[in-house]
């Protein structure tokens, strides 16, 4: 007598024991199992039937066009599919709306790849940073405080946007006609503008608390936060994500000098971490740098 | 031929385009008949599918990174378009999720075991609760019987667990006898009058 319990695991390899997928070792104790157990050949012939019947409506499934009039459909489109470069030449108003175009539909359709974790964690860090200045004096230290915390926080949150090692549909979005450089760059324009609006908010409230002037309050951070930013995101490219975290962690914590009573933060002032037209220009060519360069990244496009 | 495949590949990275004629040719059938029922038996659309597969091999050729089978990743891409098309078409039409059956609803018996091996009769009654499967179901049975993949390559393909398939299968396979049954419950009720 067969205890059909003891069944249990064969009866889950039968249907690949049946479609001939299992390896040799496992069909081969499949067959000694089946030698001795009639209720599984019964169960064998059911999966038998259903696969015949799967086989014999699959044969029957035939494209309705002719190979040489689909590969001719598909290969006019293929000059298309490798993006604006196919536009003519000397179209360089067309090829920039057809660019802006589609980064306005690649920019939503990445909010939804992004780790969630990263949208919660910057805007839970960025809320606590405005609380904790808003609980300072006005002028002592509450743009110390925007300083340091809003561009750790982007730039903590830039280093995990891309990357095998964070994002398990790569690989897939990359089988896409999108391109690695839309995707880097959507994704890069996505939290940027997410973490910069909630700071804004919040520079909104403070400058309301404590009479500050909102655009001088602005630009104590927008600059580092715009600049670590890029500076992350290039490293996470060069290197990793946890690299580039840790890295741009540390450049800007070396730029601290000292506690002040154990609460207020002192930034040493340096010209290089402030908003001015070099920092904002040397941001925009780290960026544009990091663009080009994600299609050719070893380690981002062939893994083995 | 897998090393043969990748060596296509990567002319096709390089932008030639008669290695991406020889991949469409040796795999638009098969990709076919697979898109061909998840896309409601619509030729049309299947085609435009189709050929938008071997679009994004065309662009993506680079970011093959040889972990998968070729064969796999093709299916993967096409798992994918196939889900996005009809999501797309779901939501243009009115509106619905296009994932419309729970799984774990059917609670038929296991071991309701009945061989349906023999006669035309049972044959064409298994082809008709075959179509009456929900298309993730279907679609887990189509990859195993007719396309010939292994269970570990249908979980890469579907982009879901090994256990995911293997609740697929089962469940396409329960509910598959429920639906035999029901027939042979229905037949005997005409027979009976």
């Amino acid at each position: 007598v067969t205890d059909s319990s003891a069944c249990v695991q064969w009866r889950e390899a039968l249907p690949w024991y049946t479609a001939g997928t299992l390896s040799a070792e496992v069909r081969a104790a499949v067959e000694r199992h089946l030698a001795s157990c009639p209720d599984c050949v019964r169960e064998l012939a059911v999966w038998r039937a259903l696969a015949r019947s799967v086989q014999v409506e699959g044969r029957g499934v035939e494209p309705t066009l002719s190979f040489a009039a689909s590969w001719e459909g598909l290969s006019v489109r293929l000059p298309a599919s490798v993006g604006w470069s196919a536009a003519p030449r000397g179209a360089v108003w067309s090829n920039l709306a057809m660019a802006v175009g589609h980064l306005w539909q690649v920019i939503p359709a990445q909010a939804r790849l992004l780790r969630r974790s990263v949208w919660i964690a910057s805007a839970m860090a960025i809320v606590l940073a405005i609380l904790y200045a808003a609980t300072l004096p006005s002028h002592v230290g509450e743009q110390d405080v925007l300083a340091f915390a809003l561009p750790l926080i982007a730039g903590t949150g830039v280093a995990f946007l891309y990357g095998p090692e964070i994002d398990p549909s790569l690989e897939l979005a990359l089988a896409t006609p999108t391109s690695a450089r839309a995707i880097l760059f959507g994704r890069f324009a996505l939290l940027f503008m997410y973490d910069a609006l909630l700071a804004l908010a919040g520079t909104t409230l403070l400058s309301v608390l404590h009479g500050d002037e909102f655009w001088a309050l602005t630009l104590v951070w927008l600059g580092p936060t715009l600049l670590l930013s890029t500076i992350s995101l290039a490293l996470s490219l060069l290197l990793s994500p946890v690299v580039a975290s840790g890295g741009a962690a540390l450049l800007w914590l070396s730029r601290i000098a000292h506690f002040d009573n154990g609460l207020t933060l002192r930034i040493t002032p340096a010209a290089f971490w402030s908003t001015t037209p070099q920092v904002l220009v040397i941001s925009v060519v780290l960026l544009v740098l990091a663009v080009l360069y994600v299609p050719r990244q070893v380690r981002l496009v062939r893994e083995e | 031929m897998p090393p043969d495949e990748r060596a296509l590949l990567a002319r096709i990275a390089v932008g030639d385009q008669d290695a991406l004629k020889c991949l469409y040719a040796a795999y638009r059938p098969r990709l076919w008949s697979y898109l061909w029922r998840q896309l409601d038996r619509d030729a049309g659309w299947t085609e435009e599918v189709v050929q938008d597969v071997f679009l994004a091999v065309w662009r993506s050729a680079k970011s093959y990174r040889e972990e998968a089978q070729v064969a796999t990743w093709l299916f993967r891409i096409a798992h994918n378009l196939a889900a996005n098309a009809r999501r797309a078409r779901a939501r243009r039409i009115q509106g619905q999720p296009f994932e419309e059956i729970d799984e774990g609803e059917e609670q038929s018996d296991m071991t309701a075991t009945r061989s349906h091996e023999e006669g035309v009769l049972e044959r064409l009654a298994l082809a008709q609760a075959l179509d009456r499967l929900a298309p993730r179901h279907r679609e887990a049975l189509d990859l195993a019987f007719y396309q010939g993949f292994s269970l570990n390559e249908i979980a890469a393909v579907l982009g879901v667990p090994v256990g995911t398939v293997k609740s697929r299968i089962s469940y396409a396979r329960r509910a598959l006898q429920a639906q035999l049954d029901q027939m042979d419950t229905a037949e005997e009720q005409l027979s009976d009058r």
